[in-house]
């Protein structure tokens, strides 16, 4: 279940960077060919960045992406590293929630004010909320991953669990 | 708690978490956010952390990021690589190890479309690879030649570290390309020629090429095969340096173009766009990430006023120009060995910068050597990037290939980093063209 959304998420964000290559692109012609520059061309973008770097987190985080050192944690005895997995993924959790709050917060107050953008007056708080909403998606997919390291833990060879996801 | 123990603090709580197994990512935001509330306090120190984000997810000059990778995706099965490769061969075939000065020259001018060293390494690597394995070329060489070649993606522009450095520093990325292009041609020669004379040495480990079935006109018939790389060059370099288009737009239209050059060539299919789609996805979010979190990080470290302290105290030392810039090299060269290369850019930056154009460097001059570094760091192990995929690439090729493939090259570019230092005009000739104007 969590597995699709995490890779929907992604799929819609690779759309999003199709979306990115036509709309430039077609700001670039209009403007070259016709000088009829696409103002609202340069703000969907960087939006549509913000969409695909956000919703893409929690799938990059199913198959194991997210750079991490193991230069020592490959030495460690199963147990330990498995352990050591656990207690770095409730930090991490931790410290989501936080971010997810302050994030949150920061669009809900942009919502109440209704802060615009600084070309087209687009409402603000819409991006603004896929912040929040993209570490959400990340926070679950790393509660599911601790679960399944809870689980591990208790077998009789517990070790450290390998992404769920990798390459593809 | 006095300044220079806090920031002692926090950055050995950054590589402690780091040596843990921490997501880099979220070890910077951990230690960043934990400055912030001890310094700031819950409701200022966090605001901060969501303009952070924001400025960062939604700058226009990070947007060439996922672009070029989108970009290297598409080209990587177009056929493109196989034309350029093949054309190349042709006339270098004379050559002593003309295959693997082809795989170098191939890898040059592709890294002129590709802001990727993975991705140049794999696009030529792919066609080149099994090409040298059916003359039986020693398999080090094969390997060296590619990995060391795919890193020229990234000196020769357009660049994405290039990218990431230029909105770091706020220094102007089309600049950085510009200074990227003699460095880069040095290089792909010093490469050449190492090659030429290593097949001199052991012509039994580079089997020549039967001359005769190369005729002149063979050679520029192979020609229109490099029309699309050309085609390529034009929308992506050209249209920049005629002042049309922004660094961010040149890569919207050098994926729009790789898209119809696919289509074209009837390779442009849903399984190949999909996993476009996912591999620009996963790189964007995991490079983007850790710019974030270093960027929350980096805040925290500018206002304990780190960067300055370090400064004072460093020109106190009084050391001679290329004492300091030697021991700084040899320190990224050491912490190169244990974090991911572009990982450590982005740590670095904030840091190291202020010290280093602080100390009369230029910011252009500095950006350069800053991605030879990062070429050393793909092909040295444990985590040379270039170095899993050409020995993905390369069926049967052990650790040890890859080592003594790419050791020499690595030697080459220290001979560079040392060159540009004693000859800085070889990175900033060019660009003074083009402010001149």
């Amino acid at each position: 279940m969590i597995s699709s959304v995490a890779r929907a998420a992604s799929t819609l964000a690779g759309v999003a960077v199709l979306a990115i290559v036509v709309l430039i692109t077609y700001d670039v012609a209009m403007r070259y060919l016709f000088e009829q520059p696409q103002l609202f061309v340069d703000e969907v973008a960087s939006f549509l960045e913000l969409f695909v770097i956000f919703a893409g987190l929690a799938y990059t985080f199913r198959t194991g992406s997210h750079v991490r050192v193991d230069l020592l944690t490959g030495r460690l005895p199963g147990r330990a590293r498995g352990w050591l997995r656990l207690s770095g993924l409730v930090l991490g959790l931790v410290f989501l929630a936080i971010v997810i709050w302050t994030t949150a917060q920061s669009a809900v107050t942009a919502y109440r004010y209704g802060r615009v953008s600084a070309v087209m007056l687009y409402p603000l708080w819409a991006p603004m909320a896929l912040i929040p909403l993209g570490l959400v998606l990340l926070g679950v997919v790393m509660v599911v991953a601790l679960g399944a390291q809870l689980r591990a833990l208790r077998t009789s060879r517990p070790d450290e669990v390998p992404p769920p996801e990798s390459g593809g | 708690m006095s300044e220079a123990l806090l920031g002692t603090v926090l950055i050995a709580a950054l590589f402690l978490l780091f040596a843990l197994g921490v997501e880099i990512a979220l070890a910077l935001g951990i230690v960043g956010v934990v400055g912030l509330l001890y310094l700031k306090g819950w409701t200022i120190g966090l605001g901060v952390v969501g303009s952070i984000a924001w400025t960062n997810a939604t700058s226009f000059s990070f947007v060439a990021v996922p672009l070029f990778v989108f970009m290297s995706g598409i080209l990587l099965h177009s056929g493109i690589g196989r034309g350029l490769y093949t054309a190349v061969a042709r006339w270098v075939a004379f050559l002593p190890g003309g295959l693997a000065v082809a795989s170098i020259f191939s890898c040059a001018i592709f890294a002129a479309v590709s802001g990727s060293s993975v991705a140049t390494a794999a696009t030529i690597g792919m066609i080149a690879i099994p090409e040298m394995e059916r003359r039986g070329y020693h398999r080090p060489l094969i390997c060296g030649s590619l990995a060391a070649g795919g890193t020229l993606g990234i000196l020769i522009p357009p660049s994405i570290p290039m990218i990431i450095y230029g909105v770091m520093t706020e220094t102007s990325i089309g600049h950085l390309y510009m200074a990227g292009i003699v460095p880069g041609i040095v290089l792909a020669l010093l490469f050449a020629g190492f090659v030429v004379g290593y097949a001199m040495m052991w012509p039994e480990r580079a089997p020549r090429v039967a001359e005769d079935q190369n005729s002149l006109l063979d050679k520029v018939r192979s020609l229109y095969e490099v029309a699309p790389v050309a085609l390529l060059i034009i929308v992506v370099l050209g249209s920049m340096y005629l002042g049309i288009v922004t660094p961010t737009e040149a890569a919207a239209l050098g994926s729009f173009v790789s898209l119809l050059l696919a289509a074209v060539a009837r390779k442009l299919t849903w399984g190949t766009l999909r996993e476009a789609f996912h591999s620009t996805v996963r790189t964007t979010s995991m490079v983007m990430l850790i710019i974030i979190f270093a960027s929350v990080f980096s805040h925290v470290i500018a206002l304990i006023g780190a960067p300055t302290a370090l400064l004072r105290t460093v020109v106190g030392l009084d050391m001679p120009r290329w004492a300091f810039f030697t021991v700084v090299f040899a320190f990224l060269l050491v912490i190169a060995y244990a974090l991911e290369e572009l990982s450590v850019m982005i740590i670095m930056l904030p840091i190291l910068f202020p010290l280093i154009t602080g100390l009369g460097f230029d910011p252009i001059w500095f950006g350069i050597i800053m991605v030879v570094w990062l070429e050393i760091g793909f092909i040295t192990p444990p985590v040379g990037l270039n170095l899993f995929v050409i020995q993905g690439l390369t069926p049967g090729a052990t650790a040890r290939d890859m080592m003594l493939g790419t050791t020499p090259y690595v030697v080459l570019m220290i001979i560079l980093v040392a060159l540009l230092f004693v000859v800085p005009d070889l990175v900033l000739w060019l660009p003074r063209q083009m402010i001149g104007r």
